[in-house]
């Protein structure tokens, strides 16, 4: 402890059971307590902490902003919480190749913030923009409503300097592009914080589209939402963004925010359509006939800029208005292909009604990528074993309808015992050989991903002996 | 090392195998392999590399061979699998905008099914005729459409791979946006079949152009040529391509800007007229005006004749790369008849005819520069990695490849650093 405070200063280091108490968790629903927690300063910290770490037999968890929902900063095997909040500066833009070197605790929002003048942004932009951190975002391969047409965190991440369990410091990629050799940025980008921890990252900037235009389409039905959302894309339409929004939510985020959507909706989609001004005007043409032929009741656009601003804001803080329904929620985060939307929702809805639990939709609809939301009381017992066992079946719908487990979010501890739904003893086989790459000793963020009951998990690189509150360090 | 006869036999009892005389044609480097095998679905192939892997051999997967000459030379070519039987459409969801299909399938045969449908895949790698899929992704192939849609990592989402046990394995899956597990696609593209051989590919699609039209334009200097691409660059058009031909390439042309366009009409005009303009602006007060643009029906052919430019004319072939904004510089340093063909807006430059000792010396004059020699003499190879010096990453590297392909049978030698 001693040591960990020479390294970060006093004030950066805390131990106190109650100090602790605020970081046993992210925003997922498994805790966990840290045995200390210490925010670093530089990489040169992150590499002291970890080296004290490696030499006392500590396991070591990277944490953001904490803003995860997959456990995925949450230290399951007690150790280390190194938060890298302290470290949230833009180091450097360089317009001319477009690309920023940053920190991992910046801020998202703060990058897009500060580049703005220059006509510039950074593209994912996952609902918890406002606090969630770059780092995070790397080690969850963060997505965001204009992932669709823009892609993912992955696809934004040029180069990274990281600190590795060994306790090496290392960079990896940058600006060139086809360096020879593995693509272990794109290795590492998504692992989760398993691998290794961030001190710096190359990301590439966008140019901000000249024209921007923001569409409100209201449905009767969810059902015919998912439709039109299919139709869109089967068209060969590509929107920055399509999210939809169902009745429930669309209730809790009018009392909420007043952003005029129309009570009796069954659901809407926000559908934004950016680019150059002519396309963009040719793209809302097509657009209103599209939904008109697909069976919406409405297309309204938000005609200044105050509106859109104002449904952005509704549709990235919904999650904030259902506390409005009930004191917790539970957010599932899965993946089916776009042409599955209806059917999988229709399914969805099924499981939810005979589990007798209330849910809300709001999700990024045109990458398929629902966030079925369950509305429910913790207090009441027994109810979140319910909560979670529905959740579960959500996951299996969309897995048989050929979709995935996570599209944003992860699978930390939240999804470990669900990853045989999609990947075989050898798939994952293949998977813990990169694993022992860069993180054999189950070192950094251990008892994540894989499926190993992490009740028991078998992960544990602790020293025998070795304890983190005894005085000799 | 495979004794041709007993092992040949227990070869083909798996698949069929090339006849005697065929066997040169598969010749990697110059060293012939001892067998070349025929599988016809992944189980084959899992096969075969369960019997490599109990017989020590060294495996070489090959797709259209089109990239054969890439690497460095291999330490042994003992068993070569072909994976142009691997040729099925697995599924393809054109309302999902993927597709998924097996290795051998050829990037013409996919990109006819996917145009019946008005999409395609965008990546329009050097000698497409024969490209197969897997040796695509395996080389980590690219062409001027890069500079809208990315390279092979932007658009592989999902993979099937035999690892050294000769097991299938799969990682990512068929949706557009997934974080299940390690993202295995980023680390097998590129990776020339030395952590395994790929039978299966999931892609994301994208929709066909409503209408294109390309601008050409032609400057003396290179200097006002390439003012003109960062022009372009700061304008944000959503250009489809931008390609940079040196005088040596251009067939009397000058330094020759080819600039894809695409979009519905309103928005294609739109856009020749702000190329038109940027392009004229950049021409020097003693220099006419050279543009020209050629509408949609006749400029495909002239971009799939660009994406091979060079490739059968030239033993040797160079790729340098740098920071976008600097390839500018490395242009300016090659010699002033270099024939080089340029993805103007992303930063990679192929060089033709020009060997290690001339482009060394010119990539060390760009900071963060790269160069391979992507097809070369086997006298260059003896000179050196044809993937340029390893760096501090390196090590990591090979315990990728150690963890991997613990015994070394995929493609011994042939990537970099001599993994």
């Amino acid at each position: 402890m001693a040591l960990l405070r020479t390294v970060a200063g006093t004030a950066n280091v805390l131990d106190h059971p109650t100090d602790l108490l605020v970081y046993d968790g992210d925003g997922a629903a498994d805790k966990g307590q840290p045995d200390v927690v210490v925010f670093a300063d530089s990489a040169e910290q992150v590499q002291g902490i970890v080296r004290i770490a490696l030499e006392h037999g500590q396991p070591v968890t990277a944490r953001g902003a904490g803003t995860g929902l997959s456990g995925g900063a949450v230290t399951s095997q007690g150790g280390i919480l190194l938060i890298t909040t302290h470290m949230h500066r833009l180091l450097e833009v360089d317009q001319e190749n477009r690309t920023a070197l940053v920190e991992p605790g910046l801020v998202n929002v703060e990058l897009s913030n500060q580049v703005a003048d220059l006509g510039l942004f950074y593209a994912p932009d996952p609902s918890s923009q406002k606090s969630c951190t770059l780092g995070g975002n790397v080690a969850e391969n963060s997505g965001g409503p204009h992932c669709l047409a823009l892609g993912m965190t992955t696809n934004h991440v040029l180069g990274l300097n990281v600190v590795l369990p060994n306790g090496e410091a290392l960079e990896l990629g940058g600006p060139t592009p086809d360096r020879p050799g593995y693509d272990l940025v794109g290795a590492l980008v998504g692992s989760e914080g398993t691998l290794a921890i961030t001190t710096r990252i190359c990301v590439r900037l966008t140019r901000k589209p000249e024209a921007v235009r923001t569409f409100l389409v209201v449905f009767e039905t969810i059902a015919q939402a998912s439709q039109a959302v299919s139709g869109i894309i089967a068209a060969g339409m590509m929107p920055a963004a399509m999210e939809m929004i169902d009745r429930l939510v669309v209730q809790a985020v009018e009392a909420a925010f007043h952003v005029g959507f129309p009570a009796s909706a069954g659901a809407v989609l926000i559908v934004e359509l950016d680019g150059l001004t002519e396309a963009v005007e040719d793209d809302s043409l097509r657009l209103r006939q599209l939904c008109r032929e697909l069976g919406a009741a409405e297309v309204r656009e938000a005609v200044e800029e105050s509106e859109r601003t104002r449904l952005w804001q509704a549709r990235k803080e919904a999650f904030g208005a259902l506390g409005r329904i009930a004191p917790n929620y539970y957010i599932v985060d899965t993946v089916v292909p776009r042409s599955q939307l209806m059917n999988v929702m229709q399914q969805v809805t099924a499981t939810a009604e005979e589990y007798q639990l209330q849910l809300g939709n709001v999700f990024h609809a045109g990458d398929g990528n629902l966030h079925p939301n369950i509305l429910f009381d913790a207090r009441q017992p027994g109810m979140l074993e319910r909560v979670l066992e529905c959740g579960k079946k959500f996951v299996e719908i969309c897995v048989a309808a050929g979709g995935s487990l996570s599209g944003e979010h992860g699978i930390g501890l939240e999804k470990q015992e669900f990853m045989p739904l999609v990947f075989n003893e050898d798939d994952l086989a293949q998977m813990r050989r990169l694993k022992r790459v860069f993180n054999p000793d189950h070192f950094f963020n251990p008892c994540k991903i894989f499926p190993n009951g992490h009740a028991t998990c078998a992960e544990v690189p602790r020293r025998p002996g070795s304890d983190l509150a005894a005085a000799a360090w | 090392m495979i004794a041709t006869g007993a092992h040949a036999l227990a070869v083909g009892a798996i698949c069929p195998v090339a006849a005697e005389d065929e066997r040169p044609r598969y010749a990697v480097d110059g060293q012939v392999p001892a067998v070349v095998a025929f599988p016809r679905a992944p189980e084959e192939v899992g096969r075969l590399v369960a019997l490599a892997g109990e017989h020590g051999w060294a495996v070489t997967p090959w797709g259209g061979g089109t990239h054969m000459a890439l690497g460095d030379r291999p330490r042994r070519v003992d068993l070569v699998i072909c994976t142009t039987g691997l040729a099925d459409l697995v599924e393809y969801q054109p309302a999902n905008l993927t597709c998924t299909v097996q290795a051998g399938v050829r990037l013409p045969d996919l990109q006819r099914v996917l145009r019946e449908q008005g999409q395609m895949l965008p990546l329009d790698p050097p000698k497409p005729e024969q490209a197969t899929v897997g040796g695509l992704i395996a080389c980590n192939s690219s062409g001027p459409a890069r500079a809208r849609y990315g390279t092979c990592r932007d658009v592989l989402i999902g993979i099937q791979v035999v690892n050294d046990a000769g097991t299938l394995t799969r990682a990512g899956g068929r949706v557009v946006k997934n974080v299940t597990g390690y993202d295995l696609c980023k680390l097998y593209t590129g990776s020339l079949g030395t952590l395994g051989i790929i039978t299966e590919a999931t892609f994301k699609v994208w929709p066909l152009r409503e209408r294109e039209s390309t601008v050409l334009a032609s400057y003396r200097e290179l200097a006002p040529a390439w003012e003109t691409v960062r022009a372009l660059f700061r304008a944000g058009l959503p250009v489809h391509a931008c390609e940079l031909l040196l005088p040596s390439a251009s067939e009397g042309r000058g330094y020759l800007l080819a600039i894809r366009l695409g979009g519905g009409q309103a928005s294609l005009n739109r856009q020749k007229a702000d190329v038109t303009t940027i392009c004229s602006a950049g021409f020097p007060p003693q220099q006419t005006r050279a543009i020209e643009i050629v509408e949609g029906d006749t400029a495909p052919d002239f971009w799939q004749s660009l994406a091979s430019y060079g490739w059968a004319e030239h033993d040797l072939v160079a790729r340098v790369s740098a920071p976008p904004a600097s390839l500018g510089q490395l242009l300016a340093a090659l010699p002033r008849d270099a024939i080089a063909v340029a993805h103007a807006l992303s930063g990679v430059a192929y060089v033709y005819g020009l060997g290690r000792s001339v482009l060394a010396d010119v990539v060390a004059q760009v900071q963060n520069a790269c160069l391979v020699l992507e097809q070369c003499s086997p006298w260059e190879k003896a000179q050196g990695s044809v993937w340029g010096p390893v760096g501090p990453e390196f090590a990591l590297m090979r315990r990728v490849k150690e963890q991997f392909d613990p015994r070394g049978i995929f493609n011994p030698g042939r990537f970099v650093g001599g993994l």
